[in-house]
C-alpha cells in the first residue's frame, strides 16, 4: 500500500530524474534530503517530520534535518520496483546514495490522483514557471533556483533548539 | 531557532537519561596533563575554561569574549578516570539549563551523561524532540571539550573533522538513551510488551531517529533494548552497566576508525592527483603540489602516532571486559572485529607514508632538473652579455695604444675568451658532476 505521502514523494524524484537519450538523470541523496525538508516545512508532506542527523553531505560531515518516514518510504517505493537506487563513490571516499524513478514508477504515476501531483507542483513545478534547480553554495547551504528569479534558501542545515533542562548523570 | 514543524510524536520517555560516547585519542600522559589542566587533584569547582592561547604572555591583562560554560572535578583516580560536571551556557534561540556529567578515561572513551528533568516544562519528552535535545548536546559538548583537550588532540580532530567546532559541522558520537518508562500515543504497554510495538510501522521511524538503522535488539525480564548503527535506546532497568560502557566505548572507537580510514583514502586520492602532476611537468604546479604534500605528511605523521593510543586503548578495553561475565551484547564480536581493523589501518599507515615519500623525491628531482636547465641558461646569459662588454670596452680603449688592426684583433680575442672560459668551465662542471 503506498501512502499518500510516498506517492508525492515518487513524483517529486520523477521531476528531477529520468532518461535523457542514452544518458540517465538521477538526483543524489542529500539534494532529495533538501527538496523533502523543504516540502515538509511547506506543508507538501502531510506525515512527515524530520529530525537531526550527522551525514555526509557535499563530501564533509553535517547535521541535517532527514525526515525518517521519509527513508521508510523509499524504502518502500524501491521495494515495489518504484524507484532505483545507485551507490557511487565520491572523489571524497564517503559514499553516497543517488535515485532515479522506473519505468514502472512513471506508469504508476500516471495513475494517481492529481491533487496529489497538484500538491508538489505548487512548490515544485510551479505553472508557468517550472521545476527549479537545486544548487549547493559555498556554506553547503541548498538553494532552490526558480526560473522566474526566486531564490530559496533551504534551512535542512539549521537543527532546531528545544527549551529543556537538565541534570548531570554517570553511567 | 524553534521547530518549524508540526511534530507527529508517538512515543514519549519518562525523564531518560541519555549518554554520548566518543573516541578521541588518549594515553596516560595526556590524561594526566588534562588532570593538570583542571587541577583534578585539588578537585577544583567552577573553572572556566577557554580554548584559546595567550599569544602575549608579556602582557598583564588577558582579553577576551565571555566564558559561557562551566566545569567541576567531582572525581578523580590518578591514570584512570577523571570524573566532571559541567554547565554550558552557550547561546541558544530557546532558555536551555544544561547541566551534564563527564566522564574521561585514560583510553580515550568519553561519556557525556545527563538526565532530562524537563522538556517545554514536562517530564516526559517525546522521541522527536528528544533526538534535538542530543544533537544539541552533541554539538554543545564538541565545543566545550575542545576547551578541555590538549592541542596535540585538537590538531588530530581537525585532521579527521575539519571544522568540526563551527556550527552545523561536527563528528560522529555514539548515543546511548535508557529510560524506565514509556509512552507510545494510543496505547497502553508493559515494557515487555513494547519492544514488538517499537519496532512496528510508524514507530520504528521514530526509533530510528534516535538510534539510526536498526541492527539488532533484546527483549527480557522486563527490559528491552534496540540496538542502531548510532545509538542504543534501552526501555528498562540496566543490570549490566560495565558491559554497556564497554560495548559503546569500543563502538565509538570503531566510529573514530571508520572516519580515519576515510581520511587515510583521501589522502591515497590527493596522491593520485600528485601523480597526475608529475606526469604533466609544470614546475609552478610541481612546486604547489610539493607544498600540499609536506602539509600532508606532517599530518600524516601526527596521525600514525594516534595507532599507538589506539592500540593502548585496545588493551585497556580488554583487561576491563574481563570482569564482565554475560556478554549479551555482543562487545566482544565487537571488540575483535575493531581490534582486526587496526592492523590493516597500521599497514596502510606505512604503504601511504612511503608513497608520499617516493613522490616528493621525484617531485624534487624534476624541480632540480628545472633549475639546473634555468642555471645553465643564466650561466650562458652572463656569458655572452660579458663577453659583448669586453669587447665594447677593448674596442673603446684599444685605439689609443695600437693600430687598427691589433686594435681588431684584441677587442675579437676580448668577445671569443669569456665565451672559451665558459666552454671549458661547463665542460669541467659537467665532468665534476
Amino acid at each position: 500500500m503506498i501512502s499518500r505521502d510516498a506517492e508525492k514523494l515518487l513524483y517529486l524524484i520523477s521531476l528531477y530524474t529520468g532518461g535523457e537519450g542514452e544518458l540517465e538523470k538521477w538526483i543524489k541523496n542529500y539534494a532529495l534530503w533538501a527538496l523533502i525538508y523543504h516540502g515538509i516545512v511547506e506543508k507538501v508532506f502531510e506525515k512527515y517530520d524530520y529530525t537531526p542527523v550527522t551525514v555526509m553531505w557535499y563530501g564533509v560531515l553535517r547535521i541535517a534535518n532527514i525526515s525518517m518516514e521519509a527513508e521508510a518510504d523509499i524504502f518502500k517505493l524501491r521495494k515495489e520496483g518504484l524507484i532505483n537506487k545507485l551507490r557511487l563513490a565520491t572523489s571524497k571516499y564517503r559514499y553516497i546514495t543517488a535515485y532515479k524513478v522506473t519505468e514502472k514508477g512513471e506508469k504508476y504515476l500516471e495513475k494517481v490522483e492529481p491533487r496529489v501531483k497538484k500538491d508538489v507542483d505548487r512548490v515544485f513545478n510551479p505553472p508557468g514557471v517550472g521545476v527549479p534547480d537545486i544548487t549547493i553554495d559555498v556554506k553547503g547551504n541548498p538553494i532552490l533556483i526558480y526560473k522566474d528569479g526566486r531564490r530559496i534558501l533551504i534551512k535542512v542545515l539549521y537543527p532546531e533548539d528545544v527549551a529543556y533542562s537538565s541534570s548531570p548523570s554517570f553511567l | 531557532m524553534t521547530v518549524r514543524d508540526e511534530l507527529e510524536q508517538l512515543i514519549w520517555l519518562y525523564k531518560p537519561r541519555f549518554y554520548i560516547f566518543e573516541w578521541i585519542p588518549f594515553d596516560p600522559n595526556i590524561f594526566e596533563e588534562i588532570a593538570e589542566e583542571l587541577e583534578a587533584k585539588n578537585r577544583e569547582k567552577g573553572i572556566l575554561l577557554t580554548d584559546e592561547v595567550d599569544n602575549f604572555p608579556e602582557k598583564p591583562v588577558f582579553i577576551k569574549p565571555r566564558v559561557a560554560s562551566t566545569v567541576s572535578v567531582i572525581d578523580y583516580k590518578f591514570n584512570r578516570l577523571l570524573k566532571l560536571e559541567a554547565f554550558i551556557g552557550y547561546p541558544e534561540a530557546v532558555e536551555q539549563a544544561e547541566r551534564l556529567g563527564i566522564e574521561i578515561r585514560d583510553y580515550g572513551s568519553i561519556v557525556y551523561g545527563l538526565q532530562i528533568q524537563q522538556v517545554d516544562g514536562a517530564p516526559e519528552v517525546s522521541l522527536d524532540k528528544l533526538a534535538r535535545i542530543i544533537f544539541d548536546v552533541i554539538e554543545d559538548t564538541s565545543r566545550l571539550m575542545s576547551s578541555i583537550l590538549s592541542l596535540y588532540q585538537r590538531r588530530i580532530l581537525n585532521i579527521i573533522y575539519p571544522g568540526y567546532k563551527e556550527e552545523g559541522f561536527e563528528r560522529r558520537k555514539y548515543s546511548v538513551v535508557i529510560s524506565e518508562k514509556v509512552r507510545v500515543k494510543g496505547r497502553e504497554s508493559k515494557n515487555e510488551e513494547i519492544l514488538d510495538l517499537l519496532l512496528e510501522e510508524p514507530y520504528v521511524n521514530e526509533v530510528k531517529q534516535i538510534v539510526g538503522p536498526i541492527t539488532s535488539y533484546i527483549k527480557r525480564d522486563g527490559y528491552c533494548l534496540i540496538d542502531g548503527s548510532y545509538g542504543l535506546l534501552i526501555i528498562g532497568e540496566v543490570k549490566n552497566v560495565e558491559l554497556l560502557s564497554l560495548y559503546a566505548s569500543v563502538k565509538s572507537l570503531e566510529i573514530f576508525l571508520e572516519d580515519l580510514l576515510v581520511y587515510l583514502w583521501m589522502v591515497w586520492e590527493k596522491l593520485g592527483d600528485a601523480r597526475r602532476t608529475v606526469l604533466k611537468g609544470d614546475v609552478k604546479e610541481l612546486k604547489k603540489m610539493r607544498v600540499q604534500l609536506v602539509n600532508t605528511l606532517s599530518d600524516f605523521t601526527l596521525l600514525k602516532s594516534v595507532m599507538g593510543t589506539i592500540t593502548y586503548s585496545l588493551d585497556r578495553m580488554e583487561s576491563e571486559s574481563k570482569i564482565v561475565d554475560n556478554d549479551d551484547l555482543g562487545f566482544s564480536t565487537v571488540f575483535h572485529a575493531v581490534k582486526n581493523r587496526c592492523r590493516t589501518i597500521g599497514d596502510l599507515f606505512e604503504s601511504i607514508e612511503r608513497e608520499i615519500d617516493g613522490l616528493l623525491m621525484v617531485i624534487n628531482t624534476h624541480i632540480e632538473e628545472a633549475l639546473d636547465r634555468l642555471n645553465t641558461l643564466t650561466f650562458w646569459l652572463s656569458i655572452i652579455f660579458g663577453s659583448f662588454g669586453l669587447g665594447q670596452l677593448a674596442v673603446a680603449i684599444a685605439p689609443w695604444f695600437m693600430g687598427p688592426v691589433e686594435s681588431t684583433i684584441v677587442s675579437s680575442i676580448a668577445t671569443l675568451l669569456p665565451i672559451l672560459f665558459g666552454v671549458i668551465l661547463h665542460l669541467g662542471g659537467g665532468k665534476t658532476k
